[in-house]
């Protein structure tokens, strides 16, 4: 990008930084940690922004460097930053069919493998922090998950690194509704059957998840978009190939969800990303054949 | 701006001036590139002056420096520099840095293994490590590049230096191994939050981000104690005398370093261990390592 107009874009930015937080030249200073001299002087002469103040801002207010100078940053994100609300950006935010659950392994992850700072980097690139991730029932849009996971790949995550994050979903969720939902299963089968139809909303409601095939060895999955949240979201398309991995990764992972120690081999069958009406996805439940509540009882209704 | 951290303009400054430098710019050259004066660069790279956030955005893209937050940590890595085993005599020559003709070897370190020492001389011992750097011509900078293959003649002066001194140091409290975690070398498992087992066997997995000085393996796992045995690299034996092997501070916490790693991730409110670590040399090359 040419200089003098990513220099624009960045005076744009701390210009309009101080009007949405309403501060005046005195607050706006100590919240940058510099005397109002030096303050003066910055804005006087709008040269050179030192990255020291930069890192401050980006800090408090959840930015990544390279969009202050680049784009024009989402103010309504600053404002929440800044008044500690947690709400994700506008983008975020209509159309809210994903609960924070669908996310935080991916985050929790992250940490694990990069450290807190990093994760906290990564986060600022959508203007955010990881409080809104700590209520894993607060709501979100798909295109969250669609553009984390996609920068998530550009910084060299890969397919592996996102189906293991699925497989370690299972972490975050030991505790609260998801456990107190699957308590109430009778057997391995029956715990299946309740993940699918009352966990799955848990994470997210863009595509609805049916059962079509159980036996002892296997279950088909179909899973055909949400129209609901297509219309809402004015898009055909939802989801990407990484939060398949994840998904993937967490059908594998619906043995440990009911407290057996034990993956499930899974594989996505049919994609309608290869113009397939719907995802189908293969349960392998060979693996689990030594256990006895897995036996041939019927199937509840809703999956008929 | 006095005002603002100064660490933050330091660290910024040893990144600027270590990459200019691996690059083979001199100062004017870069005030030229990026439409800055040279004494600012000057400024800049003393830590005087904290750079302009375009300059420094635009100068870590240029010099393809992998993370543009690295002034948290203040050292770089440069994305084009070839695997140790690829590196060949031509690579010395082709960076800025003014590595001396008797140095010029194979390397089989990575700086990332030996800046947590260097990090040591400079708070505790900065004036004879100044003078050693004056005096063998080491260029400082190339501690600050993480991935720069550590030619192995220079890695044996290093460790002389380091076995010079040692008594004047506390390794075993001052190495601060922890401080490269956000260079994603200690991916946790999920069962490893607990088990500082798991630290050793990710290391053993990473290992070659640092560099092979030693061949690990992991002997045997039991509650919360772990031993791994530490095959010395046949470079290793190349450079050193088998009585150095075992008595050289250098090599003696370069060998440990996975399990000061464990020790540093030891949580030891909920453990038993008491978080010791135990070297045991079984033969010339061999050292058994124990975690208790």
């Amino acid at each position: 990008m040419d200089s003098n107009f990513s220099q624009i874009i960045l005076w744009r930015n701390f210009s309009n930084i101080q009007k949405v937080l309403n501060l005046s030249d005195d607050e706006y200073a100590r919240f940058l940690n510099i005397g109002p001299k030096t303050f003066r002087t910055l804005t006087s002469t709008k040269a050179a922004f030192p990255l020291d103040i930069a890192a401050t801002l980006s800090e408090k207010l959840f930015f990544d460097l390279a969009d202050f100078l680049e784009k024009d940053l989402d103010m309504d994100a600053i404002y929440s930053a800044y008044f500690k609300i947690e709400q994700l950006p506008e983008r975020y935010r209509p159309a809210a069919f994903c609960r924070a659950r669908s996310l935080a392994h991916v985050l929790d992850y992250v940490e694990r493998k990069q450290g807190k700072l990093r994760k906290n980097i990564i986060l600022r690139k959508f203007q955010t922090n990881g409080a809104f991730f700590k209520n894993l029932d607060n709501a979100h849009n798909i295109h969250f998950n669609e553009d984390l996971t996609a920068h998530l790949h550009h910084l060299g995550y890969d397919k592996s690194d996102f189906f293991q994050m699925g497989q370690n979903s299972v972490h975050l969720n030991s505790k609260g509704p998801v456990q107190d939902c699957l308590r109430e299963a009778k057997s391995v089968k029956n715990g299946v059957e309740i993940f699918f139809e009352c966990v799955s909303p848990m994470f997210d409601r863009t595509h609805h998840y049916k059962i079509t095939t159980m036996t002892k060895d296997k279950i088909i999955l179909d899973a055909p978009r949400n129209k609901e949240a297509q219309d809402a979201l004015h898009t055909k398309i939802i989801s990407n190939e990484h939060l398949c991995q994840l998904k993937l990764g967490i059908f594998s992972a619906v043995p440990l969800y009911l407290g057996i120690q034990q993956y499930l081999p899974v594989k996505k069958t049919r994609s309608v990303f290869e113009g397939a009406p719907s995802n189908v996805y293969e349960l392998d439940l060979s693996v689990l054949s030594h256990l006895s509540g897995i036996s041939n009882t019927t199937l509840s209704p809703i999956y008929q | 701006m006095d005002e603002t951290e100064p660490s933050l303009r330091l660290k910024a400054g040893r990144v600027v001036y270590a990459v200019r430098k691996f690059h083979n710019y001199g100062q004017m050259e870069l005030a030229k590139e990026f439409n800055v004066s040279q004494s600012n660069v000057s400024k800049i790279e003393s830590g005087i002056l904290a750079p302009d956030l375009r300059l420094w955005m635009e100068l870590t893209r240029a010099f393809k420096v992998k993370d543009p937050y690295c002034f948290y940590y203040g050292s770089a890595e440069i994305e084009n520099i070839p695997q140790l085993n690829k590196v060949g005599k031509s690579f010395y020559k082709s960076v800025g840095f003014k590595i001396p003709k008797h140095y010029i070897s194979d390397p089989f370190i990575t700086s990332r293994k030996v800046r947590p020492f260097i990090d040591v001389f400079e708070t505790s011992l900065e004036k004879a490590w100044n003078e050693f750097l004056a005096d063998t011509s080491i260029p400082s900078g190339i501690f600050d590049i993480l991935n720069f293959p550590i030619p192995s003649l220079m890695m044996k002066d290093l460790a002389d230096f380091i076995q010079k001194h040692a008594a004047k140091l506390d390794f075993t409290k001052d190495l601060n191994l922890m401080s490269q975690v956000n260079h994603g070398l200690l991916f946790e498992d999920y069962v490893s939050a607990s088990t500082p087992f798991n630290v050793l066997k990710q290391f053993v997995h990473k290992q070659r981000e640092y560099g092979i000085d030693f061949e690990y393996a992991i002997t045997e796992e039991k509650g919360c104690e772990s031993s791994v045995s530490a095959q010395v690299s046949p470079q290793l034996l190349n450079i050193f005398a088998k009585k150095d092997l075992a008595t050289n501070k250098f090599l003696n916490f370069s060998a440990q370093y996975p399990l000061l790693m464990m020790k540093s991730k030891d949580p030891n409110t909920k453990s038993a261990c008491n978080g010791k670590v135990r070297m045991q040399e079984t033969s010339d090359s061999l050292w058994k390592l124990s975690y208790v």
